[in-house]
């Protein structure tokens, strides 16, 4: 169950924390650059910034899930709603965001869940999308919103509904995570 | 002679091994071929042949102590006076067996040698082995075969001090209650003849694998232990009548010592420990309440000997026994402690806080290794008691202010003064003492790095080589979170150093001359204490230094990429030389102040309001600084209040002696209770913050805590550096309970969880 | 002349000017620190890239990094090159 700050003055300004913790942490401080140990409770900051402005200020069409969302924010649930005037218009989608405690210098693994899938040359039956910000043009600029935003986009920009070529063949064969698929982003257009 | 096995006749070799035996035992005379010839005829009989003789001489050499024992006892031991008083001149029963005794065990020597060839042999191969002993079931009384030295010692106990022992312990006991009146008697020749018997009793048993000493113990150890615990009640008992408590402890130190000694004097090692906790137990033990009857007054009048005396009477008694005097301790130097700093007034209150605080410490630390020999118990007490004076809280209202006091002192110590650095560096040492008691270490830290900034910006500081020690001091005592601030204020000091230098050189290369001597210090601004007054005041830098600005922040942004300056206008001054007056001065002032002059440059009067204006200032800052001039009477107004259109005339009659002088800066004028409460409320804002942080912090990697235990951890982890107060925690985790990080488990009333 | 200035002793904070109040990595004001350090200024300093995109210094190495190939900007995927002037 997800709780919202009263007020933004409310948050905890992180310098101060920071600057006032006890010499003794537990985790080792490591600077970048050295070998990658990323401090999660550091860098979940982050997440729960975006977690916040996502449930102040969503973008038309997504909701967060804030039921979905458990004790360490690792997995988000966002519903979108197909735009007006697409192919869409009408249709409720959900998204499913997995972080590992390197977000965000690796992508989440978004998929579409339950029993609505969109039909789209881009989306597989089984939820998986073929998007490069989600693999290998993922960037630590982007975010939750971005990723949600592109993914409507996407859909904004279907001139037919179907399923993409492959679709049999890959859903019986594919790894359950999208990010493990090498995927070729054959058509930029769409 | 041969060493093949052979047919012997063992009547034949007996009697002459016999009588050799009984010489050898009796310390005779024996030449060296009849020994040799002896010891070869134990190898005869052992490997003779058919059969060898071994188990028969075995038997007859035991046959042959018996009898030579029983008739040592009733020729020369038993018979004979039991006490040396009651005839002239012979010996005693101690003394006739302790003759006997040392022929024998020496003889018993003797023959053990004789016979190596049987013990080594014959006896030591059916001897059970130690594992034997530890793992099988036989009994230690089997009737195995002894070495001949360990039969005669056997023999020895069975024959000679199974008769004895009783009339032998009355006496040695006697003896030694005979020692302790003082009585004439026990000579040293004495004293050897009854520690003799005494380790007789341990000796005849010295072959044993185990239980050496228990012969020992029941005989004499035992009884005398008793025999001394009544003894010692009784002297106890007659010394409380007559004595004091002061010279009561000396006699049981005294008793403590002479009984140390005799133990040692007649007894096994052993025995000493435990005749003297006896003593200590009769002495010291049962008459706690009499020794601590006079404890108070010994220590609020510190009698140092009698404390001494005390503690080293109670000193090997049990540590809970002690805690009364302890506590009499602790208490005294809390209130002398109190005392010394309860009285304190004045401006220099700090320097005597700390001084007078040293002082006690000094004191007590001293008394401690003079009277308690450094004992961690008086060690600890000292620091509680410090602890203690040092954090309390005058009022309930009312903060400590240790912490602000110490702050003072370094800053005091640290000041440009007339004091040697040796002498400051020793002080400063002494400081940290003082400082390692306060509880409110951040507390301490917000001042000192407060008076640290004061003092780095308007170049207080004595010697940046006793800054740095001091930060490297408070480094090594609270960590590198505590002084990472003020490490990092130290070196942009430095850096502002080069950062001149370098300008400088640059204004030489570029064939610059600004007309001012400029030093310009650049702050980090996250690491500055500046407080609420890095909002910065509005100010039109006036013509005459705002190039030299310029040209600064010009090369700043050339060396500094992406980084931008603000000016601390409030901090800045300078040095104007006044050239229209009599002599010439130069004037060391703020910046403000320093303006509102420059606009006389070109005219002796204006008006408030061109002042204001021209230069853009807040009526505040205007007020403020103006006035200060005014009070310095290098300006005079035309009325008392600044309105608008009063008149600000330079003032031509101005006269100093000094031809150098600084006027006060405007900024003094803020209380200094203003101060101290706002760096008191800062703190507490910032013990919120590190509150709700660290209950955050617990609480998602436990998720679920009852209410005493998340205290308990908050308390742990805040000890570096402050200790919170139970009330702040409680507002804490309501405060977090209202931003719904955390909340009340439904069922039970006292546990959180933590909401993701 | 009747007033000239001798000497003048300045004091002067520091900040970082940057394009944006947030690092675009880890979201934290560039007046704060990255997630890992805890004194802003020298000891968590800003970098600027050719493409004049701003970032901690620890978030974009560390970024950097983590990439194989070509080395981008995370705000505008050009190739990352530190602006060192």
């Amino acid at each position: 169950m997800l709780k919202i700050f009263k007020s933004k003055k409310d948050k905890l300004p992180k310098s101060e924390i920071i600057t006032c913790e006890p010499q003794v942490t537990k985790e080792p401080r490591t600077k970048c650059g050295k070998p990658l140990v990323l401090d999660n409770t550091r860098w979940e900051r982050r997440l729960h910034k975006e977690l916040m402005s996502l449930i102040k200020e969503p973008p038309p069409g997504v909701t967060v899930d804030t039921d979905s969302i458990g004790q360490n924010l690792s997995e988000w649930k966002i519903n979108i709603a197909g735009f007006e005037g697409t192919l869409y218009e009408g249709e409720n989608f959900q998204l499913l965001f997995k972080f590992n405690n390197k977000y965000p210098f690796d992508s989440p693994e978004v998929t579409f869940i339950g029993n609505n899938i969109p039909v789209h040359p881009h989306v597989y039956s089984n939820g998986h999308i073929c998007l490069s910000i989600l693999t290998e043009d993922w960037s630590p600029a982007l975010s939750v919103q971005s990723v949600c935003l592109s993914i409507a986009s996407m859909l904004s920009s279907c001139r037919e509904k179907k399923r993409p070529p492959d679709n049999t063949l890959y859903v019986k064969t594919c790894n359950k995570n999208p990010k493990k698929t090498k995927w070729w982003y054959h058509d930029d257009s769409v | 002679m041969s060493l093949t096995p052979k047919s012997v006749d063992f009547n034949e070799i007996w009697p002459n091994l016999r009588s050799t035996a009984e010489a050898v035992i009796t310390l005779g005379n024996v030449n060296r071929s009849d020994w040799s010839t002896r010891f070869s005829d134990v190898y005869t009989l052992c490997v003779a042949h058919p059969e060898p003789y071994a188990d028969r001489l075995y038997n007859e050499t035991k046959q042959f102590l018996e009898n030579h024992v029983q008739n040592m006892l009733a020729t020369r031991v038993a018979p004979g006076p039991c006490s040396t008083s009651s005839v002239n001149g012979e010996p005693d029963l101690l003394q006739r067996y302790y003759d006997a005794w040392t022929e024998y065990s020496q003889g018993v020597k003797y023959l053990d040698n004789l016979y190596s060839y049987l013990n080594q042999q014959h006896i030591k191969k059916q001897k059970i082995s130690d594992a034997e002993v530890v793992y099988g079931n036989l009994s230690s009384d089997t009737m195995e075969q002894m070495e001949i030295g360990e039969l005669g010692l056997d023999i020895w106990h069975i024959y000679m001090i199974k008769n004895l022992s009783d009339d032998l312990v009355k006496h040695i006991l006697e003896d030694i209650k005979a020692d302790r009146c003082g009585s004439p008697e026990i000579t040293p020749n004495r004293v050897k003849v009854i520690n003799g018997v005494v380790h007789s009793f341990v000796q005849v048993r010295g072959y044993k694998r185990t239980g050496q000493l228990k012969l020992y113990q029941e005989l004499v150890e035992f009884p005398l232990v008793m025999a001394s615990a009544d003894y010692y009640d009784n002297e106890a008992a007659k010394l409380l009548k007559t004595c004091t408590v002061s010279q009561y402890m000396e006699e049981v130190i005294k008793i403590l010592e002479e009984e140390t000694k005799r133990a040692k004097k007649f007894l096994h090692a052993t025995s000493m420990w435990r005749l003297r906790k006896q003593c200590e137990d009769r002495f010291v033990n049962r008459r706690l309440d009499f020794i601590y009857s006079e404890c108070k007054d010994m220590v609020s009048q510190e009698k140092r000997k009698d404390l001494r005396n005390m503690y080293k009477i109670l000193k090997p008694i049990a540590d809970n026994l002690k805690s009364q005097l302890i506590h009499t301790f602790l208490d005294h130097i809390k209130n002398e402690g109190l005392e010394t700093i309860s009285t304190l007034s004045g401006e220099n209150i700090h320097i005597q806080f700390v001084e007078n605080m040293l002082k006690v410490h000094q004191k007590f630390h001293e008394l401690i290794a003079d009277v308690f020999e450094n004992d961690s118990l008086f060690l600890s007490a000292l620091d509680k008691a410090c602890a203690s004076i040092i954090n309390r809280r005058p009022g309930d209202r009312q903060p400590c202010r240790s912490a602000e006091y110490v702050a003072k002192y370094c800053d005091t110590l640290l000041k440009k003064s007339k004091t040697t650095e040796a002498e400051i560096d020793q002080k400063l040492t002494n400081n940290i003492t003082i400082f390692k008691y306060i509880e409110d270490k951040d507390v301490y830290q917000k001042f000192y790095s407060r008076l640290l900034a004061k003092r780095l910006i308007h170049e207080q500081s004595q010697s940046m080589d006793a800054e740095e020690a001091m930060i490297n001091r408070l480094k090594q005592a609270c960590g590198y979170e505590f002084t990472n601030k003020l490490h990092r204020m130290f070196t942009d000091i430095s850096l502002s150093v080069d950062l001149n230098n370098k300008f400088n050189n640059h204004l030489k290369q570029e064939n610059i001359d600004l007309g001012i001597n400029l030093s310009i210090k650049v702050l980090q601004a996250g690491a500055w204490p500046l407080g609420p007054t890095q909002v910065v005041i509005p100010f039109a830098v006036p013509q005459e230094f705002e190039k030299s600005i310029r040209m600064f922040e010009a090369f700043y942004h050339k060396s500094f990429n992406g980084r931008k300056l603000t000016w601390l206008h409030h901090m800045c001054h300078g040095e104007l030389k006044l050239g229209y007056l009599k002599k010439t001065y130069i004037v060391t002032m703020q910046t403000y102040q320093m303006a509102m002059l420059l606009l006389f440059e070109s005219c002796d009067s204006l008006t408030c309001k061109d002042i204001q204006s021209t230069l853009q200032l807040n009526s505040e800052t205007f007020q403020k600084h103006l006035q200060s001039l005014l009070e310095s009477k290098l300006l005079n107004a035309s009325s008392e209040s600044l309105e608008g259109n009063t008149k600000i005339e330079l003032n031509f009659d101005y006269s100093n002696k000094r031809t150098k002088f600084k006027i006060t800066s405007a900024m003094q004028k803020e209380t200094q209770q203003e101060q101290i409460e706002h760096t008191i409320s800062a703190v507490d804002e910032d013990r919120k913050l590190y509150l709700q942080a660290a209950i955050v912090r617990i609480m998602k990697s436990r998720k679920v805590l009852k209410h005493n235990a998340l205290i308990q951890e908050i308390l742990s982890q805040s000890r570096v550096s402050f200790t919170p107060s139970i009330s702040m925690i409680k507002k804490c985790i309501e405060s977090l309970i209202d931003k719904q990080y955390i909340e009340r488990t439904p069922n039970s009333g006292d546990e959180y969880s933590y909401v993701a | 002349m009747k007033l000239t200035i001798k000497s003048w002793t300045g004091v002067a904070t520091w900040r970082w000017i940057a394009n944006d109040e947030n690092c675009g990595i880890c979201r934290m004001s560039f007046e704060s620190t990255c997630p890992e350090c805890s004194l802003p200024g020298d000891d968590c300093p800003l970098v600027w890239g050719v493409c004049s995109h701003c970032f901690h210094m620890h978030c974009i190495v560390k970024w950097l990094n983590l990439q194989t190939m070509n080395k981008q900007c995370p705000m505008c995927r050009q190739s990352w090159k530190f602006n060192i002037h």
